[in-house]
């Protein structure tokens, strides 16, 4: 159910300020237990494995970037994924609208992955980070840098638009 | 028509039908590459900076406040001061005169009393103790080293610190320092390093000095390619010295004689390597492999090292011969010309010890903009210490310093798209000047270190799409706080910046919060 439960939760300070001072040990160490995780939520967040594998590098280098200002107050998953969630914006904002439009229109048959691709990506990434990932309202909130209210908004109105999809998809439950 | 999903029933859909999808070991491995150059990057070379304190044999001397200057703001894209906070910053404050005092003490006590049990040990300390005896801070090895960029055509860029520093044009030249960013575009661009030692830069590229060392004979020279192409030559490389260009994912070490190119594509997935003239150590994930003249590889993460015969005559030496010459001696004089004076920061490190992130910054940009030559720290400007001929303070005739006064955004707002910002001069803009909008992070010089929104412009109200900017300016412009104010430029040559107008306020820029659902969240 909630699939970054499985990661270990370094987040104590130690493991922090090895990062900054960029302890390669301490950076391995995430890397192995993040790549994986952020991957999966990039998979099913952007439209192919292409873009996922680039997002994931560009999320990484963003990781290096961003730490330096990160001081622990949000989880330290909160803070890879608002970075990763990022990536997708960045995406969806480099091809705008035409893209889903025209999937829209076009794959209507290709299961519930091409029906969450139907969807707006704000919809898409904060149900796939609440639903997908099991992370709370709270933590989704902080990833995508929303209030608690504008993220359950953004659920409840994700959740219809997504059984509406599946609807015109010819999907059940 | 039916009844509406309940919370559950997502959970279930979600759960059934997005199974968790596997990492590729290829692409693990290559990210691996990727983010552990970009950490041996960022942070190690500020390591550089200390390695040579504690490398320091030398007895301890004055740093001149130019060359302190220098290696300040070569420190890679997080500000050097937030390093010197950390690294120093027991020292700088409240702690400091005390400690200070306190230290001396105990060395003198320790040098009267016990001479003889002060074996040769300083130069593994941290560099609180040199070999004179008196507690200093540390002390460096050697002099900042600085390349020498000339530009063949088209422009180039330098990033210091993680702002513009400035563009060089078609024959300009600058220095650059570890620490230093260098993209060209349209242009090519020369970097001459020691003696023997260069590399010429292809257009669209993008590098960064990472060490540029020399103690004695041994001299080290690493340059990071990004994306791009790079030629080299190393016709000097003394024993024991190194010259090495990194790559997202392979690193190439050059031995004296050899010529080589190194090229990596905007996707930064692989690097090529060709050597025209003697050898070359390359090195990938482990695996090492020499390449002799005549001899390439492609280093793609997760494949063998393998190296092949670049295609018989005419095709590589077109790639790998060194263009027209331009001498070497033009470049290095003491003279260079440049068409932008990278004029350092000064006062970075003696900022004001508030920890407050946001309300200290507000106020004018403290002492750093005094232009009078003046003052206590930095005895006779410049002249005898500078090894950078280029820098002198320009004791202008101090006008009336200009200001404005900032009307939108408020302070402390957030945005991440589109926004206007608006300001209202005190003032009358000159013939040949123009305002330039800018952000920099709190911490930083806006004048020498601020990064332009837009064109220099003599309106006083501009609307920036900061997302495209985002998109342009890659890691320059990230999520985050900035500050944002307006500076002065020459309209004939914007990279002439005469003066900061004063007044600043804090725009967070953040991606997050506009997409779509802009305006109280509700979708559309």
């Amino acid at each position: 159910m909630n699939q970054y439960a499985a990661v270990p939760l370094r987040t104590d300070t130690q493991y922090l300020s090895q990062l900054k001072q960029g302890d390669e040990n301490a950076w391995m160490q995430l890397l192995q237990d993040w790549q994986e995780p952020l991957y999966r939520y990039l998979c099913y967040a952007l439209p192919d494995d292409e873009q996922a594998q680039q997002a994931l590098g560009d999320t990484m280098e963003a990781v290096i970037r961003a730490l330096p200002q990160y001081d622990g107050s949000v989880p330290l998953h909160s803070f890879l994924y608002s970075l990763a969630a990022q990536r997708v914006i960045f995406y969806y904002r480099k091809r705008r609208t035409g893209q889903y439009r025209r999937q829209r229109n076009g794959s209507e048959s290709g299961g519930f992955k091409a029906v969450l691709h139907m969807l707006p990506q704000r919809y898409r990434q904060a149900l796939l980070l609440r639903y997908h990932l099991g992370l709370s309202v709270t933590e989704v909130a902080q990833i995508l840098g929303k209030s608690p209210q504008e993220t359950e908004t953004l659920l409840t109105q994700g959740g219809r638009q997504l059984q509406d999809a599946m609807g015109s998809a010819g999907l059940q439950l | 028509m039916s009844e509406q999903f309940s919370e559950q029933d997502i959970q279930n859909l979600f759960q059934q039908h997005l199974p968790p999808v596997e990492l590729p070991p290829e692409l693990a491995s290559a990210v691996r590459a990727r983010v552990m150059d970009e950490v041996a990057m960022t942070f190690k070379a500020e390591d550089v900076f200390v390695q040579a304190t504690q490398q320091s044999r030398q007895p301890s001397t004055v740093l001149d406040s130019r060359r302190r200057t220098a290696q300040r703001s070569s420190a890679p894209r997080r500000s050097f001061v937030d390093t010197l906070n950390e690294r120093f910053g027991w020292w700088r404050f409240a702690t400091g005169l005390a400690l200070a005092g306190a230290t001396a003490a105990i060395v003198l006590l320790l040098v009267l009393a016990l001479p003889g049990i002060l074996p040769d040990s300083g130069s593994e300390t941290t560099g609180t103790t040199a070999s004179s005896g008196a507690a200093v801070l540390p002390v460096e090895s050697a002099p900042a080293e600085a390349a020498q960029v000339t530009v063949e055509g088209g422009t180039a860029t330098i990033l210091r610190a993680g702002a513009v520093l400035g563009d060089i044009g078609p024959g300009g030249s600058a220095e650059l320092y570890p620490g230093d960013g260098l993209v060209t575009l349209s242009g090519n661009a020369v970097i001459d390093y020691f003696d023997g030692q260069r590399t010429y830069l292809g257009a669209d590229s993008r590098v960064e000095l990472l060490v540029l060392t020399r103690d004695g004979e041994v001299t080290n020279t690493s340059l990071m390619l990004h994306f791009g192409e790079a030629r080299n030559e190393v016709n000097t490389l003394g024993p024991n010295s190194r010259f090495e260009i990194k790559t997202p994912v392979a690193v190439a070490r050059a031995s004296a004689g050899s010529a080589f190119t190194v090229s990596v594509p905007s996707s930064k997935e692989q690097a090529q390597l060709q050597v025209a003239a003697g050898a070359v150590d390359v090195e990938m994930e482990g695996n090492a492999l020499t390449l002799t003249a005549g001899q390439q590889v492609a280093a793609v993460p997760g494949q063998p090292l393998a190296a092949q015969d670049i295609e018989p005559a005419g095709g590589q030496s077109v790639a790998i011969a060194p263009p027209t010459e331009t001498p070497v001696t033009e470049v290095l004089t003491p003279t260079p010309v440049p068409t932008y004076t990278p004029v350092p920061p000064t006062e970075a490190p003696t900022e004001p010890p508030t920890a407050e992130p946001v309300a200290t910054n507000t106020a004018a940009p403290t002492a750093t903009n005094t232009p009078e030559p003046t003052a206590t720290d930095t005895p006779a400007p410049t002249a005898t210490h500078t090894p950078l001929p280029t820098f002198t303070p320009t004791p202008t005739d101090t006008p009336e310093p200009r200001t404005v006064r900032l009307i939108v955004p408020q302070n402390g707002v957030s945005g991440g798209k589109e926004e206007v910002f608006q300001w209202e001069p005190d003032f009358q803009l000159g013939e040949d000047e123009a305002y330039e909008l800018i952000f920099w992070k709190p911490g930083q010089d806006p004048l020498t270190q601020g990064f332009g929104l837009a064109l220099p412009t003599t309106q006083t109200r501009l609307t920036v799409d900061l997302q495209a900017l985002d998109n342009r300016l890659g890691g320059l412009l990230d999520p985050g706080e900035y500050l944002w104010g307006v500076r002065l430029v020459r309209k004939s040559n914007p990279n002439e910046r005469l003066e900061f107008l004063g007044a600043s306020r804090l725009f967070t820029y953040t991606t997050a919060i506009t997409d779509g659902a802009a305006g109280g969240g509700s979708g559309e």
